[in-house]
């Protein structure tokens, strides 16, 4: 095969996002559907993660860092949805249409050892080990997502895959599931009191 | 041993492959319309990145341009209209100046009192001579002499009453509250109407939300609307959150919640066991909302999490 010619950098911005646009939005869907309990919410995260891919297209990396940086921003969407910030966004609603109704694929070991040795560690843990797990990325890759250097992955990819090693023996072992510690405790309050404010 | 992380792809709810189809003029329509919204200047936005949330719970990364974007022609015709967000205040020292906006949660449901809470911890001066109104179901703090036509202005400064204000922390809250247990869609529901009659909020309603999984195990409130819990089927609090926030949860709750102490007590030793209890470095110190309760006994607490913790303290400033 014979050699071929490099590839120009789209020149104009909207052929440079849509270069973008086209090598994502699938990667960046199923990152969000992963993240989510509602599936259709993630058509708000993927819009809400290109608009600010748009605005900030200055910055983001050129080739194949691109996909790496817009996970870090949709993770960050991400974080205020999962915090109550929910959007609704007029441009995702034929996306979330299409999402409406999808189902979430059940694994048989979805509540195996694994997801509750998960379940045990703390966020940056769990976040790291399913970059590598579910989206596949390699380490470079992260720091971009992460924000991190390559040698700081290096080392809490090591301490998080050690964690759930530790947590995965020790369930195995142990055999106890591990119990929500409101389970058996009343979750009425003291009535409250009446205020004079009004809005 | 097989490597755990083996068994970790096994576990991936959804492969890209699996994903349902999408129509493509879906994408290209979402496309287009992004890519045909105003860009700001990459320099700028290097240079200036000055709109800010409240600052331990990490960098704005939404523009507030999105919302702009969704409102259509019922949002073109206002003069300098943006959005941001309708879920807190939007605090802007110059209504001109959009990029300079800080947003947050609600803290206190005093829009005047948070956005000075917010700008403050954004590392701003507080907004001189602040109005706070609403405008298209969005909550603004500006200076007075800026408010735009069309705007609601808020006398008192309270955007959410105190009660609504608790009903949605409580709805998050994994002390005692929407999130402190695995329940079923029936008994949330049923919760959540316990929760309006102690608040004494008449009026609102509870309702389930539209999609519900018939194997979710467990199961959500949300109170943001207001007037209206809404409940939903999802994944156990238990596998939602981090492990070390149970611990925290049993603290708050045998320390204060289950104690009799002041909202001054409260606070003080909520932010002593965040620090005790939390994988927060010792300058990453969290601040808790003190909302005075004059009329009870005992303080109470609501705790929730998202990219970071935020907790409310009410009760009595002295013991009875």
């Amino acid at each position: 095969m014979g050699r071929q010619p490099q590839q120009q950098e789209p020149m104009t911005a909207d052929e440079r996002f849509a270069s973008i646009f086209a090598a994502t939005h699938l990667p960046l869907l199923a990152y969000a559907v992963r993240r989510l309990a509602v599936p259709e919410d993630a058509a708000d995260v993927v819009a809400e993660t290109f608009l600010i891919a748009w605005r900030r297209l200055d910055d983001v990396p050129p080739g194949e860092d691109a996909r790496p940086w817009l996970f870090g921003v949709a993770r960050g969407v991400l974080a205020n949805h999962q915090r109550g910030e929910r959007r609704r966004i007029a441009l995702a609603e034929r996306l979330r249409e299409d999402l409406r109704g999808f189902e979430v694929p059940r694994r048989a070991s979805r509540l195996d050892d694994v997801e509750r040795a998960m379940a045990s560690l703390p966020d940056d843990d769990r976040e790291i080990l399913r970059l590598v797990a579910w989206e596949e990325l390699a380490r470079d890759e992260i720091a971009v997502v992460l924000g991190l250097s390559r040698g700081a992955v290096r080392v809490r990819l090591h301490r998080a895959r050690k964690r759930l090693a530790q947590q995965m023996s020790v369930i195995a072992q142990s055999a106890q599931p591990t119990t929500l510690p409101a389970a058996s405790t009343p979750v009425t309050k003291p009535r409250a009191a009446t205020w004079s404010e009004e809005a | 041993m097989t490597d755990p992380m083996t068994y970790l792809r096994a576990t991936n709810p959804v492969r890209q492959s699996e994903l349902p189809p999408i129509n493509a003029g879906v994408w290209s329509a979402m496309q287009d319309s992004i890519a045909s919204t105003p860009r700001a200047p990459g320099e700028a936005q290097q240079q200036t990145p000055r709109r800010k949330r409240l600052g331990k719970r990490g960098a704005l990364t939404t523009g507030l341009a999105v919302l702009l974007i969704g409102g259509g022609a019922g949002y073109a015709g206002i003069e300098g209209w943006f959005g941001g967000t309708p879920q807190g205040p939007n605090c802007l020292a110059d209504w001109s100046d959009q990029d300079a906006a800080v947003i947050g949660s609600w803290l206190t449901g005093d829009a005047i009192a948070d956005c000075d809470t917010l700008m403050r911890g954004a590392g701003l001066a507080p907004i001189e001579d602040p109005v706070a109104f609403t405008l298209q179901d969005y909550t603004y703090v500006t200076p007075a002499g800026q408010v735009p036509g069309g705007a609601h202005i808020l006398a008192s400064g309270v955007a959410v009453t105190p009660q609504a204000l608790e009903m949605r922390q409580s709805a998050f809250d994994f002390v005692d509250g929407g999130n402190a247990a695995c329940r079923t869609v029936p008994e949330q529901v049923e919760w959540a109407r316990t929760e309006l009659k102690r608040l004494g909020l008449q009026g609102w309603s509870v309702v389930e939300a539209d999609h519900q999984d018939p194997d979710a195990p467990c199961s959500w409130a949300d109170a943001q609307e207001p007037g209206v819990v809404t409940v939903g089927t999802g994944a156990d609090p238990l596998d939602t959150f981090a492990a070390g926030t149970w611990p925290l949860a049993d603290q708050l709750r045998a320390k204060i919640a289950d104690r009799c102490l002041t909202v001054g007590e409260a606070k003080d030793l909520a932010e002593e066991l965040y620090m005790k209890y939390s994988s927060a470095s010792a300058d990453d110190t969290l601040t808790a909302t003190a909302i005075t309760d004059d009329a009870s006994d005992c303080a109470r607490v609501d705790a929730s999490i998202g990219g970071s913790v935020q907790i409310t303290v009410y009760g009595p400033t002295a013991k009875p």
